[in-house]
């Protein structure tokens, strides 16, 4: 009767309907009208389901903290509800809510997620009204999306179709009339967009922003980019360009240039600084063109570089920082006045280029202002990186099969197996050789049989070998149901709350190992490396239980153990002996150090320089390229394997929700991976170490080509470039080389590299 | 009062300085702690008493003790942190008028040696999440080392209120003895303009470069005044380029446009600023994008 009321005395115009679905036992949002499951359309009512099949309900309130009983602190809940996301209405057949309201034109704001339910499901659908209509697509629960369309009403009420592929899933309905969209829009939906995809007004008042200053003095603008509305301006890829970072008068109106090897990719960015708000801005880049060869701009991929607010590290509370972050594809951009927009181009050079200097250029527009072209410049160079077989680049992963393995549905299914597919080949692209897995069971039952899923590990190694990674493989296996089995307890993060277990526990431990490893063989499958624990911590309890299940593991003839703790830490000595594997998150200890003890024992030094992947506030870039490369190069260690190609809590993009912020790539809504900066660095570094691979390489043939002046040359510029490395545990922000030297050093191999090929 | 001094470490050069002789410049000093202040510490799985011992002619230094026990302490934390911490008066929580921060420290042990990371120092920049954490890595048995740590180094370092010594009990064995005598805690700055930190941008550059730049700090200019720095880039003898910054205290970056073309090898930057000089190396190397 009340929305009647307002249809009686409200003009299409300046009318909002406002509509919040859900279970009766939820809280309604102030101003909206509720909408339950049995909330049948009639004319008298004026709203609700034209048909009540299939339609279930959800309900899962986030506001207080929740108890992490393994680190034994109250985190945050991994989002914070409010009365529309905290339930939904959902389903697996097409449905349609009608609402009758004035002729007239209309916003209709449709908010769709669940706050809990299966992690496996994807929900992909279509939300339409009339003509307008939208893709929708969330994976799993806690994240939200909100679709516009702009409808016309008629005679007949407005029908809010839902189409689902899988299953569909909403939260609210808002219908906007024209006239009402300032005032709504102000007063209603940019707070309620806050609360959702931000944090609620109470946990936001938490927060402070550490800005960034910058205050260099602003160079002269020139009255031609005055009259266009816009600055152009490059910095090296390195350098972190903020909201406010102020252009150096020498970097206005760059030419952009790089060189690769054939196959190589190679970042190239520019940076716009708009003197007024800009609309509809779009790049677009030519063919880079040599002579009559040419690399055709599809083979140039086109991205911006997103803004994100961001935790100073993955773990902080309280302050954020609006930094550079993911860089997601476009079609068309509204760029604010004073505030810097990189964009971020990657160049794949084809294998059969013809090495050559390449000219071409990228053009940004937007409307009503002229438009702009910057010059690339790109020198393509006649070499075939090598890669090390002696050097491993890996990662944690967690892989999207296991979702797949529990999909409700076959989109679902489809959906993450797919989306495992396409991350297994953009990790190929950026260098990657090895991912992290594991395989659970309960504890051993009365017959001793434990119920391994070797299926499932099936489905990754298969994918892992169809995709040329190499082994070892670490494999994760859950010591911790079996220590639960025999203490009737949790042994808690870090093994805070370990206890000394019976001898059975140890004895199940070996026969967990001894079963994979038999499968193991039985399968032809590559090399495991046992990994019962992570990061131990140093008390004394903690080391006695770990020296007991690494050696309930060594019971099991020709296995290899891998543990993840700092091997300079003196209480970890009682586990040294039955350690074949430290990974460890510095380069330390030091090359000699490792180098000796490899030789020596036979005993493997991993990193995790997770300081470079998602334990900062994402901007340390040149950080990340010096530990992928240069770095890597001199540490003597053998394989990088940070933590991890994605994990996320609550909303992937709101890197403020939860206990931790969200590391890493990011991924589309159909599941299309995302890079971040820093991803995009390890490449580079990747690439640095290849140079420098190949390099020793051809030096190593030349010499045995008794060619020993050429070699000892080339041997002088890679110990100039080896000299220059300011050697740290952890390469990150401070005391790194200047954003411009990396490739000049890069240059001074690849030109020995072409010298000693006789291409020079 | 024992004192033998260890030569002192001075954190995070720029280029060495040129090979000129110079007189050492004049500075000016404040102390946060001149070892008098032990009942302004609290100090937690830990004693911190006024000693005589290992200190400056003033006599005396703070005593940090620490009996290494990996089972007693906090509950959950058995092998944890003991640690002494100041809230430093209001007039000493802003070091932005400073250019260093001093320390001077003695280490005495029941160890053979220190671990490799023997000491931990802690400055709340402003706060806990935003802390500036140096490991005092250059510490000795039985030396007095002195660590000046640029404040460069430090962000954030306008506001400084609450300081702290620790050390992790995971890095020893339980039972070892530790004593830290702190002699002084001091900021310091130049009493006079002076370039500090110098070093080139790029120590490598492609020969076709547009601009050189050169990272280095003024200190020793009072408020609102500038100073003048020159510098010039020569290769084989003959200037290339040059530059003439008028510039305000604090850390700059400032480019020198090369417009002269470099042939592949080395040339000298050199900053200059009154008599003093200071040289870096650069070198250059053909560039990738020549036709």
């Amino acid at each position: 009767m009340l929305v009647m009321l307002l249809i009686a005395l409200s003009s299409a115009a300046n009318a909002a309907y406002l509509f919040d679905m859900g279970k009766a036992e939820s809280a309604v949002r102030p101003g909206f009208q509720p909408v339950l499951l049995d909330a049948a359309y009639s004319e008298a009512i004026g709203f609700g389901w034209q048909s009540a099949e299939g339609l279930e309900a959800q309900a899962q309130a986030y506001k207080e903290p929740v108890e992490n009983t393994s680190r034994g602190t109250m985190d945050p809940p991994p989002i914070y509800t409010n009365e529309l996301t905290e339930d939904s209405v959902q389903g697996p057949f097409q449905a349609t809510f009608l609402a009758k309201v004035p002729a007239g034109r209309y916003d209709v704001h449709v908010l769709c997620g669940v706050s809990a339910g299966n992690r496996s499901q994807f929900w992909d659908f279509t939300v339409s009204v009339g003509d307008a209509a939208a893709h929708v697509q969330i994976e799993g629960a806690q994240r939200f999306v909100w679709e516009t369309l702009e409808a016309t009403a008629g005679d007949e009420p407005l029908a809010i179709r839902l189409d689902p592929l899988s299953r569909w899933c909403l939260n609210a309905v808002l219908i906007v009339g024209e006239g009402e969209r300032g005032a709504i829009g102000a007063s209603s939906i940019e707070p309620l967009r806050q609360e959702i995809f931000a944090l609620p007004p109470e946990e936001w008042a938490k927060w402070t922003e550490d800005v960034h200053v910058d205050s260099r003095p602003w160079p002269p603008i020139a009255p031609a980019d005055q009259r266009r509305g816009y600055v152009i301006h490059h910095r090296a890829y390195l350098e972190p360009i903020r909201p406010n970072t102020v252009p150096l008068a020498h970097t206005l109106n760059p030419e952009l240039r790089a060189f690769a090897s054939l196959g190589e990719y190679e970042p190239l960015t520019f940076t716009v600084w708009p003197l007024k708000d800009l609309t509809g801005a779009r790049v677009s880049v030519s063919d880079l063109k040599s002579g009559n060869a040419t690399i055709p701009a599809a083979a140039i991929d086109v991205r911006r570089v997103a803004y994100v607010l961001c935790r100073t590290n993955y773990s902080a509370f309280g302050v954020y920082r609006r930094n550079p972050d993911y860089l997601p594809r476009f079609e068309s951009l509204d760029l604010p006045a004073r505030e810097n927009q990189r964009f971020w181009l990657t160049v794949h050079v084809p294998e059969d280029a013809r090495p050559g200097l390449y000219r071409g250029k990228v053009s940004f527009t937007a409307e009503g202002v002229p438009s702009a072209d910057v010059p690339i410049l790109f020198r393509v160079l006649p070499i075939r990186l090598q890669e090390d077989p002696s050097k491993l680049y890996g990662i944690y992963y967690y892989d999207p099969l296991d979702r797949a393995a529990s999909a409700p549905d076959d989109v679902s299914r489809a959906y993450f197996e797919r989306k495992s597919e396409l991350e297994h080949a953009d990790m190929v692209a950026h260098g990657t050789r090895n991912v992290t897995m594991s395989v659970w069971s309960p504890a051993a039952d009365k017959d001793g049989k434990f119920a391994f899923n070797y299926e499932l590990l099936g489905k990754k190694i298969d994918l892992f070998e169809q995709h040329g990674f190499r082994p070892p493989i670490v494999m994760g296996f859950n010591v911790g149901e079996i220590y639960r089995k025999h203490t009737g307890e949790s042994f808690g993060s870090h093994l805070r709350g370990v206890k000394a277990p019976p001898p059975e526990f140890a004895a199940e431990v070996t026969a967990a190992v001894a079963e994979i490893e038999r499968e193991r063989k039985a399968r032809g499958w590559p090399e495991f490396l046992y990994y019962p624990i992570d990061e131990p911590s140093t008390d004394a309890a903690s080391v006695e239980f770990m020296v007991t299940v690494l050696q309930a593991c060594r019971a099991v003839p020709g296995i290899r153990t891998y543990v993840t703790a700092d091997p300079t830490h003196e209480a970890f000595e009682p586990m040294r002996p039955f350690i074949d594997l430290w990974c460890t998150q510095p380069f330390a200890p030091d090359r000699e150090t490792v180098l000796a003890d490899s030789a020596a024992r036979g005993v493997e030094y991993w990193c995790y320089p997770n300081h470079i992947s998602g334990e900062n506030d994402h901007t340390p870039v040149a950080g990340a390229r010096m530990t992928y490369g240069f770095g890597f190069w001199r540490s003597g260690f053998r394989t990088l394997v940070p933590w991890i190609y994605q994990s996320s809590n609550g909303d992937p993009f709101n890197y403020l929700d939860g206990r931790y912020m969200d590391f890493f790539c990011r991924h589309e809504p159909d599941g299309t991976p995302i890079p971040v900066a820093m991803w995009e660095a390890f490449r580079e570094g990747y690439d640095d170490y290849r140079y420098i691979y190949t390099l020793q390489q051809l030096i190593e043939q030349t010499r045995q080509a008794g060619k020993a002046a050429q070699a000892d040359t080339a041997q002088q510029e890679l110990d100039y470039v080896w000299s220059a490395i300011r050697v740290q545990p952890k390469y990150k922000y401070d005391d790194l080389w200047g954003y411009e030297e990396f490739d000049a050093y890069r240059w001074v191999i690849a030109q020995q590299i072409m010298e000693l090929q006789g291409d020079r | 009062m024992r004192r033998q001094q260890a030569a002192p470490v001075i954190a995070a050069l720029g280029v060495a300085l040129a090979a000129a002789a110079q007189e050492a410049p004049r500075m000016e000093r404040v102390s946060i702690e001149d070892g008098s202040g032990a009942a302004r510490w609290g100090p937690a799985e830990a004693t911190v008493e006024q000693s005589a011992e290992f200190a400056g002619p003033d006599g005396k230094s703070l005593c940090l003790h620490i009996d290494v026990d990996h089972t007693a302490g906090e509950p959950n934390y058995p092998v944890g942190w003991p640690r002494m911490a100041l809230k430093p008066p209001p007039e000493m929580q802003d070091w932005s008028r400073f250019d260093f921060l001093e320390l001077v420290i003695h280490t005495e042990t029941s160890r053979e040696a220190l671990p490799a990371t023997p000491l931990g120092f802690i400055a709340h920049t402003p706060d806990k999440a935003n802390a500036y954490n140096r490991t005092l890595t250059e510490l000795r048995k039985g030396e007095t080392t002195t660590l000046t740590i640029p404040l460069s180094q430090i962000p954030r370092h306008n506001l400084v209120p609450h300081l702290q010594f620790y050390i992790s009990e995971s890095n020893y064995r339980h039972g070892d003895v530790l004593d830290f005598y702190i002699d002084d805690l001091a900021l310091t700055r130049y009493a006079a303009p002076t370039v500090s930190d110098f070093a080139p941008l790029q120590s490598i550059a492609f020969a076709d470069a547009a601009t050189l730049g050169a990272r280095f700090r003024l200190l020793g200019v009072e408020e609102g005044k500038t100073a003048v720095v020159q510098a010039v880039l020569r290769q084989g003898g003959a200037t290339v380029a040059d530059a003439e910054w008028e510039l305000l205290r604090g850390e700059h970056e400032a480019w020198l446009s090369l417009t002269t073309p470099l042939k592949p090898g080395g040339a000298d930057l050199e900053l200059s600023l009154g008599e003093s000089r200071q040289t870096a190396r650069v070198r250059f190397v053909a560039s990738p994008y020549g036709d």
